[in-house]
C-alpha cells in the first residue's frame, strides 16, 4: 500500500509551500514533490495598466526581495521609453540591489536557519525562534 | 502576568508586512520579554495553538485553505488584527477581482507559456483552489483591529503593539491611518 508523507506547511522559508513524499510498498520514496501553494496572477492583472504603476505594483510580488522586482519593472520602463539612465542612477540601483542581498541573507540566517543550527533540532518548535 | 501568545499568519500577500515587523530590530527583544511567538512563518509549529491572545494576519483571503485556516484561527484567537493593506482592503492581491474569476490569471500563467508543458495546477487535497474573488479579511471572519500600510512602517507596528501590550485598544490616528 503506497503511503504519503505530507509536510504542511514548510516553515521558515521565504515563501509558501508544502512537500509531499510518496512511499512504495517497501517504504522507499517513489516520488517527492515541492508544491508552491500561493498564486496571485501578476502576469495577468498587470496587463493593460499604465507602465508607470509597475514600480509600485511589482515589488509586491515579494516583500522579501522587492528590489529585484522594482528594478525589473524600472528596466522594462526604460526599455519602453528607449532611454538610457545616467551612470549615477545605475550605481544607485546596483547599491540598492546589493543592500537587498545583505538583508535577505541576514533574514535567512538569523530568523529562519539559526534557530535550528544554534538551538538544535530537538528544541520544541515554539522555542525555536530567533528570540530563542 | 502570563506571557502573551502572539501568532502571525501570511495569507495571499508578499510577506512585506512580516519584513516590516522584523524591521523592529532590537525592539523584538523587548517584545520577547513579555510575549511568545507561537505560530507563523518564523516558527516551526505546523498547527495553530488551541488558544492565542493576538494574531496578526497579513494578506488577503485568496484560496479555500485561507478560508478554513481563518475560521480555525478566529475561534482560537482573542484579538484578530488585519495586518497591512492586503488584509484590510484586498490591495494588490485583489487586483485580479475585476477579471471576474480565477480562471484568467491561472490560464495566463499556466497555459499561455506553451513551452512549459502547459497544465493548470491540479493536486486535490494539496494545492488549494483559488477563490474566484479575493476577500479582505473582514469579509471572511470578524476582525478586531486594522493596521494599514503597504507595508505598515515598523514604528506604526510598534505603536500598535505597545498599546495592545498595555491592555488598551489600539487607536491609530493621523498619518498612521494611511494606506500604501
Amino acid at each position: 500500500m503506497p503511503q504519503w508523507i505530507k509536510i504542511d506547511p514548510v516553515t521558515r522559508i521565504e515563501g509558501h509551500a508544502k512537500i509531499t513524499l510518496q512511499l512504495d510498498d517497501n517504504g522507499h520514496v517513489s516520488d517527492a514533490r515541492f508544491h508552491v501553494v500561493e498564486f496571485r496572477g501578476f502576469e495577468k492583472f498587470c496587463e493593460g495598466r499604465p507602465f508607470t504603476e509597475m514600480p509600485g505594483i511589482t515589488p509586491r510580488v515579494c516583500g522579501i526581495c522587492p528590489v529585484s522586482h522594482v528594478l525589473a519593472s524600472a528596466k522594462a520602463g526604460d526599455a519602453l521609453l528607449a532611454v538610457d539612465i545616467p551612470p549615477a542612477a545605475r550605481k544607485l540601483r546596483r547599491l540598492m540591489n546589493l543592500g537587498q542581498i545583505l538583508q535577505s541573507h541576514a533574514l535567512s540566517f538569523f530568523h529562519l536557519s539559526a534557530p535550528d543550527l544554534l538551538l538544535g533540532w530537538e528544541t520544541p518548535p515554539v522555542n525555536g525562534t530567533s528570540s530563542g | 502576568m502570563d506571557r502573551l501568545k502572539i501568532a502571525t499568519v501570511w495569507l495571499g500577500g508578499c510577506s512585506g508586512c512580516h519584513m516590516s515587523l522584523l524591521d523592529l530590530d532590537e525592539w523584538l527583544f523587548e517584545l520577547a520579554k513579555v510575549a511568545d511567538v507561537v505560530y507563523g512563518p518564523l516558527v516551526d509549529t505546523k498547527e495553530y495553538p488551541a488558544a492565542a491572545d493576538v494574531c496578526l494576519v497579513e494578506g488577503a483571503v485568496a484560496n479555500t485553505e485561507h478560508v478554513e485556516l481563518m475560521h480555525q484561527i478566529r475561534q482560537r484567537t482573542r484579538v484578530l488584527v488585519a495586518f497591512g493593506d492586503c488584509a484590510v482592503t484586498g490591495n494588490v492581491t485583489a487586483l485580479r477581482n475585476p477579471l471576474g474569476s480565477a480562471a484568467p490569471v491561472l490560464e495566463r500563467a499556466y497555459l499561455d507559456p506553451a513551452n512549459l508543458r502547459p497544465a493548470l495546477p491540479h493536486e486535490p487535497g494539496v494545492v488549494p483552489p483559488l477563490l474566484d474573488r479575493v476577500l479582505p479579511l473582514q469579509e471572511a471572519v470578524p476582525v478586531d483591529f486594522y493596521l494599514p500600510g503597504c507595508p505598515p512602517p515598523a514604528d506604526r507596528i510598534k505603536a500598535f503593539l505597545q498599546e495592545l501590550l498595555a491592555g488598551k485598544a489600539p487607536h491609530l490616528t493621523g498619518a498612521n491611518l494611511r494606506f500604501g
